[in-house]
């Protein structure tokens, strides 16, 4: 931990005080409750309107989120950052370019399309909020058994990144929040 | 950017004894720190065509007023190094006066208000700024545990400009007696970084005869940013 009580102090950036302020602690996450998915809505996007644009070809992942029993959680929200969209999307005219929001079924279950990505990289980075969570959790799915993040992972726990391939370009990946092979999560530095 | 990690007591913890819903969901293993530019230096950015400037105003969405305490909310969105962080979309949802949520899984007693859906989006300013105007929300029941009820809140989405300063929080009112008692702002130990969630009053941002002021200023995670569109 930097300097970072600091903020303890000058809690309100707004109104800096006369010592200098170096490094401010970030303010907490907090749980996304049960209620967001009218405000989430406008920018719900799957990717399937954005299949073809980028010329690469679009992956299908089909997910499901399930909890430490086992079971399906719904009314979740899965988002993805799709870096090797971007381009394609910009250019399209897209308003979120790069950008997938998906609110899981009341079955766990979420469908989402990206292009193939550059070697060694995840085909998304999935970010997961939920009721019951008490702040958000990054992880990210990869189609191929290389990359950095991989390398990053204990060998036993890399599965849990891995989709399964199931033909014709989908693909299939479940998040398990807890237990068991529990999907690693990560801290991006 | 830089992402340094963050104190274990300054966020909540994944699961909790008190807060029910976390024990079957709540992740064990800590997430794993790992170097990644794609994460720290690049991030959604949304077209300015998508974030309608009327948004702001929670207000102005119905039919006529909404019944309720009119506020103003407002803030500066910094980094870790305090510098603002231009061009962040913001989210915003909250329940209405009465404390009901517009959404069909809220079915408890209050009733919903016609001309008020509680949600509202805008961008950042150059300088970080954002500013709401909405009612204030009621306190409601939850039934996490008896007489479990939530003190009023605005929720808070944010995207900063990179990915990984993405952030989902909750905006407290100061004074509010049920804070104690809350299981959820209670996933945080760290006293001062429960503070931190809540709003000051700011008599400077209340309007004459119109709206109470409140200040909620935001820290966005990661420092040595570079200059905004270079």
């Amino acid at each position: 931990m930097s300097s970072g009580t600091d903020n303890v102090n000058n809690p309100h950036p707004s109104q800096p005080t006369a010592e200098v302020v170096t490094t401010l602690v970030s303010t907490p996450g907090h749980t996304i409750g049960p209620f967001f998915h009218n405000a989430f809505h406008w920018a719900n996007v799957d990717g399937a309107a954005a299949a073809g644009v980028d010329g690469t070809g679009h992956l299908r992942i089909e997910g499901t989120v399930v909890d430490g029993a086992g079971e399906p959680i719904p009314a979740w929200l899965v988002e993805a950052w799709v870096p090797q969209a971007v381009e394609a999307e910009t250019a399209a005219g897209m308003p979120a370019p790069g950008f997938r929001r998906l609110p899981n079924a009341p079955d766990g279950r979420f469908v989402f399309h990206v292009p193939r990505p550059a070697p060694r990289q995840p085909v998304a980075f999935v970010t997961l909020f939920g009721l019951g969570l008490t702040r958000h959790f990054c992880t990210a799915v990869f189609v191929g058994s290389d990359g950095d993040l991989l390398d990053a992972v204990p060998e036993a726990r890399r599965q849990t990144l891995i989709a399964r391939p199931l033909g014709d370009d989908r693909y299939e990946w479940t998040i398990r929040t807890q237990g068991e092979a529990e999907t690693v999560f990560f801290d991006y530095r | 950017m830089k992402f340094d990690a963050i104190p274990e007591a300054a966020q909540p913890a994944a699961i909790a004894s008190a807060y029910g819903s976390t024990l079957r969901r709540g992740p064990r293993h800590a997430p794993i720190a790992v170097p990644c530019a794609a994460a720290t230096d690049a991030g959604v950015r949304f077209a300015a065509s998508a974030v309608p400037t009327g948004a702001c105003d929670l207000t102005s969405m119905g039919a006529g007023e909404p019944i309720g305490q009119r506020i103003v909310v407002t803030g500066r969105v910094v980094d870790e190094d305090g510098r603002p962080v231009p061009r962040s979309l913001i989210e915003i949802w909250q329940c209405n006066a009465a404390g009901r949520y517009t959404h069909a899984n809220d079915q408890h007693r209050a009733p919903l208000d016609p001309n008020f859906s509680g949600e509202g989006r805008m961008l950042t300013d150059d300088d970080g700024r954002y500013r709401f105007i909405t009612v204030r929300p009621g306190a409601y029941p939850w039934n996490n545990h008896h007489n479990a009820w939530r003190p009023a809140h605005i929720h808070f989405s944010l995207f900063g400009n990179v990915y990984a300063q993405r952030l989902v929080t909750q905006m407290y009112f100061p004074d509010d007696p049920l804070l104690p008692f809350d299981a959820i702002i209670n996933t945080i130990s760290d006293e001062a970084a429960r503070r931190s969630l809540v709003s000051r009053f700011s008599m400077e941002e209340t309007i004459s005869d119109e709206a109470l002021g409140f200040v909620y200023d935001i820290v966005l995670r990661g420092r040595d940013a570079t200059p905004f569109g270079l």
